[in-house]
């Protein structure tokens, strides 16, 4: 489990409060990329960030949040949803991705948008399919809702209420979203054992998987064509639409296994119900294609060939990843 | 260029409260009778003057531009004295928005205005066109409202969320095509490819930029938009579907960036004059 550690204090007259937060980190995950030296985690910070996330205002119908998308019992994603539902019914053409483990990633959205975390919300808040406002405005319904001058005041220093501190908030509070208490985690501290079952899928997991779900974060975030038949209707070229190369054609980003049980649909079109299905793709369903990850070929099969059975013990190890105690953590909770 | 007196407007990013303000002072000038320098940005096209609206010459490529809009970022300002000494512009008040814009309720920004820099006698200025990445890695902290402006100014992005480091657009007639609109927009595509580029530029010989406490020197420095385009790596918006926003395009766009500026003349105005 994650702790929070409150380790000093200090205020000045117009109620900002600083009570600094030390972020603690699992042993087993890796470095953590978010610079905290620039948005020092604090209290009033990831509170105000926590209620910014959860905050209608940041659409333009007042009635879309982050927290509309991104629920909790499921790991922050759209549960049920191939694509998500923004303002006025208008649907994306993405589907949701968790919430989850932010602080130690390095590139934000399926085809990695933005490599900054503060900078990721302007996406959902600018996108006419999803919550289509502009950050001005989004300032602007703050500085007028009630409330919000006092939490904005308590929790910077400048106690402004402007783009920068309305992003570093939202920041801070998903830099605390750390997803680290599942079974396979209690397993690898040595607190439970996997079930003889669940141990087969692991090592089949790390012959079949690991090299691109790798690390405690199951992914190495890279982006790579995993050789799904492009859907025509949307023609999503993925990491290409940002970077603009030819060579970057329908690559997507490695997703996170975390919590992968709770997140159904997948892929980043959610074209997989369940992860059977995704299994099943992946013994008999890549498709070639110019960009095709090489580690996807070996000679002249595609994919990664597993029996009927094997593929049962690596989705009893996928459920492993499932912890209940993220998904249940009242400190990330609408309340 | 406009010959009237430009409002300007310099949005830097603002400081946050830094613990520790102790830095390393090797190699760095005393700040001795200090003084302020003026950059000028004199947006032209091809040895001319760009107006804003008005068609110019074909280019390499046969294509003849017409520029509703030039705004790009200039930042990390360096001075450079003649004995190679580099003074840098304290790096959180170095971002600035440089604009010429079709759109009437965006004010022109052409002048920089850097305060409290050391006197010397400066021959050389070396600047960024873009955000470092150092600075992006900072994310918002210390981005005060420069995001805000940087938005105004049609510099931001939000499907790959960044700044745009240059917006130049416009119409352009070839023998294929008349009056087609064109998107120039440069910017981050990776950590690899940041497209971010700085430039070294000389001032003429046997002048300099002299600062004290008594001179406010204006630094006159055109910008080349046609060089944009065409100052090695001759760009073609036909080739590119009329639109420049990533990929190996903007990667060209990038390369010829550096070359599109110079210093034309410096005018050493007594401290309270301006030349114009």
């Amino acid at each position: 489990m994650v702790l929070l550690a409150v380790i000093g204090c200090q205020s000045n007259d117009d109620g900002y409060t600083n009570i600094p937060v030390e972020l603690e980190v699992p042993a087993h995950f890796p470095e953590v990329t978010y610079n905290l030296a620039h948005n020092p985690l604090t209290k009033n910070g990831i509170e105000l960030g926590r209620k910014l996330f959860y905050e209608g205002a940041v659409s333009s119908t007042g009635t879309v949040s982050c927290g509309t998308c991104h629920e909790q019992k499921y790991a922050f994603t759209h549960h049920g949803h191939t694509f998500s539902h923004g303002v006025n019914d208008l649907e994306g053409t993405r589907n949701t991705p968790p919430v989850q483990n932010m602080a130690f990633l390095e590139n934000f959205a399926w085809d990695g948008a933005t490599g900054h975390l503060d900078l990721f919300p302007v996406i959902p808040i600018t996108t006419e399919v999803e919550m289509d406002e502009t950050l001005e405005n989004v300032i602007e319904k703050l500085k007028n809702k009630s409330g919000y001058k006092k939490l904005f005041a308590e929790a910077f220093e400048d106690g402004e209420v402007n783009s920068e501190n309305f992003l570093l908030a939202l920041s801070q509070f998903m830099v605390t979203m750390i997803s680290a208490d599942a079974r396979y985690d209690k397993y690898i501290n040595n607190q439970v054992q996997l079930t003889e079952l669940e141990q087969q899928g692991l090592a089949l997991f790390e012959q079949k998987c690991a090299s691109c779900h790798a690390t405690a974060l199951f992914s190495d975030g890279s982006f790579r064509n995993n050789g799904l038949q492009p859907n025509t209707k949307l023609n999503d070229l993925g990491r290409s639409v940002v970077t603009g190369f030819v060579e970057d054609n329908y690559k997507f980003k490695v997703p996170s296994l975390r919590n992968i049980a709770v997140t159904a649909p997948y892929m980043h079109d959610g074209r997989f119900g369940t992860l059977e299905a995704v299994l099943d793709f992946y013994n008999s369903g890549v498709v070639d294609s110019q960009t095709l990850d090489p580690l996807l070929r070996s000679g002249e099969r595609l994919g990664i060939a597993t029996t009927a059975e094997e593929r049962v013990a690596i989705i009893a190890f996928l459920n492993t990843l499932t912890d209940d105690t993220f998904l249940t953590d009242k400190r990330f909770s609408e309340k | 260029m406009k010959s009237n007196f430009l409002k300007s407007i310099v949005v830097s990013f603002s400081l946050l409260a830094l613990a520790s303000c102790s830095s390393d002072d090797d190699g760095e000038m005393d700040n001795v009778n200090p003084g302020q320098v003026t950059l000028e940005f004199d947006n032209g096209f091809a040895g001319n003057d760009l107006i804003i609206g008005n068609a110019n010459t074909a280019n390499a490529n046969g294509e003849a531009l017409t520029v509703s809009r030039l705004n790009y970022i200039v930042s990390n300002i360096v001075l450079i004295d003649e004995d190679g000494m580099e003074y840098a512009y304290p790096k959180e008040s170095s971002y600035f928005i440089i604009s010429e814009d079709s759109n009437d309720e965006l004010a022109d920004n052409t002048k920089v205005v850097l305060e409290n820099v050391p006197a010397g006698t400066y021959t050389a200025v070396k600047f960024g066109i873009g955000v470092d990445k150092e600075k992006y890695d900072q994310g918002l902290s210390g981005a005060g409202d420069f995001w805000d402006a940087a938005g105004e100014y049609d510099m931001t992005w939000s499907w790959a969320a960044g700044y745009k480091y240059i917006n130049f657009e416009g119409t352009y007639t070839s023998n294929s095509t008349t009056d087609e609109q064109y998107w120039v927009h440069l910017g981050r595509a990776s950590d690899e490819v940041t497209n971010y580029t700085e430039t070294t530029i000389d001032v003429p010989a046997s002048s300099a930029i002299i600062v004290n406490e008594n001179m406010a020197p204006e630094v006159h420095i055109i910008t080349d938009a046609n060089a944009l385009l065409t100052a090695t790596e001759v760009v073609s918006l036909e080739a590119y579907e009329n639109a420049i926003m990533g990929g190996e395009g903007a990667v060209k766009v990038a390369t010829n960036v550096p070359l599109a500026f110079k210093i034309d003349h410096v005018h050493n105005n007594k401290a309270g004059n301006s030349s114009h």
